[in-house]
């Protein structure tokens, strides 16, 4: 379908008023807005992070087609909502207690949610009982970041703490940022590590597929 | 050979009898206060209320004692200011421990934070308590529409303008005069390298005033404003750049420029962005400081390994930190492609896991294979990655620095 391709293609370039509208064409001729989500949005998020991993593009790029998903997004939303489409799963996401750094974090949230995911953002500097909480309301995966050696460590009390409260089977935690790498993850505990934000797509959908 | 004859030569890609050691010659080679309180104390040497003359980063003024106890080669012009008890004011770290700041920096309590304030009295910088450093808390073209003719009212409210000494020092009618003086002291007084901070950041402005993704996303869908803002802001590096070669460039040997332009997992642009919006900008800079006699450096973390080609065509000297952890920044595949043709200024010790997690035993292996790496041929300046964090254990910088000497 000619509008499907249109949709993806703006996604993909960051023209994110062209792909809302390409999103209010869609929905105006009847095209269902679970196939504009899979077939236009989603479709496009993957392409970008293709190019992303295969270098052709950077992470200015990538943002812009994150943000034009974005924008293309809120127009979809309600009609999801009313046409019952499910997301993927919850995914709670923030940076971990004492860390402020975020813009990896959010690059991570809105690649998330470009595939359909649902993303509750705590934002930064977030204690151990607000991922609790988030757990409670739902969330299937807890995503932790954090870029300094000093908050790194916060992690694993998270993980702690979400085990002392009786909810780590209930949930997989994947974690990320600069000094953060696999062993490490292993070390602590945690279901999984991904160097960048497209990879975090891929391991979201691993870790909720084991 | 002297100090800054030895930093010289690697400069000039000559081996020197030992590799030249900079320590807290600029703001990312320094060391936290609290790691420095603790250093101190495991050397024997007396205490000492701590000086922490860069506020965001919480950096500590590193003594003469330890500068010659690690021999160290480098030394920063803002050493030669702020020597007089009431330039400084009594605070906390937030460990705990008595410290001083510079007074124009002392920070404020507000809602379980630390917050520091721009001259316009905004709150600027953010602390909040079990943080241990400062971090952005406002960016003036994220929350209000931005105006490229007014950048200079918008760059005072950004946190990094928080200057740390000289400063005020040097502001009003004698302003001048007193920079002038105190580095002709510095240069008389010492032989160490002196290091010019005067970083010109184009990427990073960029950052902090649009805020680090919208400054990026311009970049990509509104190139003609990109461009716009980074040539205001290279006209008005170059004029004070001009006016601090002509005033202080015959006492200085290197100007350390900054601009961070990687991640951990490679550059943040594409070696095309690079060239159309900051390369011939950086090498209008540089070349700048170069006809004054000086050397450039340029601060970069991350992987910028893709970039090199391009900011060694631009004229740079030397680049720095040299982020041996991240893909494709290995030291002999560095050296081996591109060590003929730059300096490099870092490399020297992993800050990112070894410096703080490792045991003393493995941050001597760990140094001497990366010195034995660099070293070839001269064009090496030790510096461990990064400024040296709170966690980092006494023993192991000690380790690290009687390793690079060895």
């Amino acid at each position: 379908m000619a509008l499907l391709e249109e949709l993806r293609e703006a996604v993909i370039d960051g023209q994110a008023k062209l792909a809302a509208a390409k999103v209010e064409e869609g929905l105006a001729e009847d095209i269902e807005a679970g196939t504009l989500l899979r077939e236009g949005l989603i479709a496009g998020m993957a392409q970008v992070g293709k190019l992303y991993e295969e270098g052709e593009i950077f992470v200015p790029e990538m943002l812009v087609a994150a943000r034009a998903m974005t924008a293309a997004l809120g127009v979809l939303k309600p009609h999801l909502v009313e046409q019952g489409v499910a997301s993927s799963g919850k995914v709670a996401i923030g940076t971990t207690q004492g860390d402020l750094h975020d813009i990896g974090k959010n690059l991570v949230a809105m690649m998330l949610e470009g595939s359909g995911y649902e993303i509750v953002d705590l934002g930064v500097d977030v204690p151990a009982d607000k991922f609790i909480e988030a757990i409670k309301d739902g969330a299937a995966v807890v995503a932790m970041s954090a870029l300094l050696t000093t908050t790194m460590t916060n992690m694993q009390l998270a993980i702690q703490a979400i085990t002392e409260a009786g909810l780590r089977d209930k949930v997989r935690i994947i974690i990320g940022g600069a000094p953060i790498t696999k062993s490490y993850a292993d070390e602590i505990g945690a279901d999984g590590y991904a160097e960048d934000a497209s990879s975090a797509v891929r391991l979201v959908k691993e870790v909720l597929a084991a | 050979m002297n100090s800054r004859d030895r930093v010289l030569a690697a400069f000039n890609h000559e081996e020197t009898e030992r590799v030249p050691i900079d320590f807290s010659g600029h703001r990312s080679s320094g060391i936290s206060a609290i790691a420095y309180e603790k250093l101190r104390d495991y050397l024997g040497l007396d205490r000492k209320p701590i000086r922490v003359y860069d506020i965001q980063q919480q950096l500590a003024i590193v003594d003469d004692d330890v500068l010659d106890r690690f021999d160290v080669d480098t030394i920063e012009l803002g050493r030669a200011f702020a020597l007089d008890d009431a330039d400084w004011a009594d605070w906390t770290l937030p460990n705990g421990s008595p410290c001083q700041v510079p007074v124009w920096t002392l920070p404020e309590r507000v809602d379980r934070s630390w917050v520091i304030r721009s001259q316009t009295g905004r709150v600027v910088g953010r602390m909040p308590d079990g943080a241990l450093y400062f971090e952005w808390a406002y960016f003036p073209w994220a929350e209000n529409e931005p105006d490229h003719d007014a950048l200079e009212a918008a760059m005072a409210d950004v946190m990094w303008n928080i200057p740390s000494p000289p400063g005020p020092l040097v502001e009003g009618p004698d302003g001048d005069r007193l920079l002038v003086e105190g580095a002709r002291r510095l240069r008389e007084s010492s032989d160490r390298a002196i290091m010019g901070l005067y970083s010109c950041n184009l990427m990073e402005w960029g950052q902090y005033l649009y805020r680090n993704d919208n400054f990026l996303a311009l970049l990509a869908s509104e190139p003609d404003q990109a461009h716009d803002i980074l040539e205001r802001l290279t006209q008005f590096h170059m004029k004070g750049l001009e006016k601090f070669l002509g005033l202080v460039g015959q006492y200085v040997d290197v100007i350390n420029f900054s601009d961070d332009l990687g991640m951990q997992t490679g550059p943040m642009i594409s070696p095309r962005m690079y060239r159309e919006f900051f390369k011939p900008r950086h090498a209008r800079l540089w070349q700048r400081a170069k006809d004054a006699g000086v050397k450039a450096m340029l601060h970069s973390c991350g992987d910028i390994r893709l970039l090199l080609p391009d900011l060694i065509e631009a004229g740079l000297d030397a680049v720095n930190p040299v982020q041996v952890s991240c893909k494709g920044m290995e030291a002999e595949g560095l050296k081996r492609d591109f060590g003929k043709d730059i300096t490099f200024w870092g490399g020297g010790c992993d800050t990112q896991w070894l410096l703080s997690h490792g045991t003393p035993e493995e941050v001597t292996q760990h140094v001497k294979h990366q010195v034995s790496v660099l070293r070839q041929g001269g064009g090496f300046v030790f510096q461990q990655v990064h400024n040296i964090l709170a966690d980092v254990p006494p023993q192991n910088i000690v380790a690290m620095f009687d390793a690079a000497r060895a």
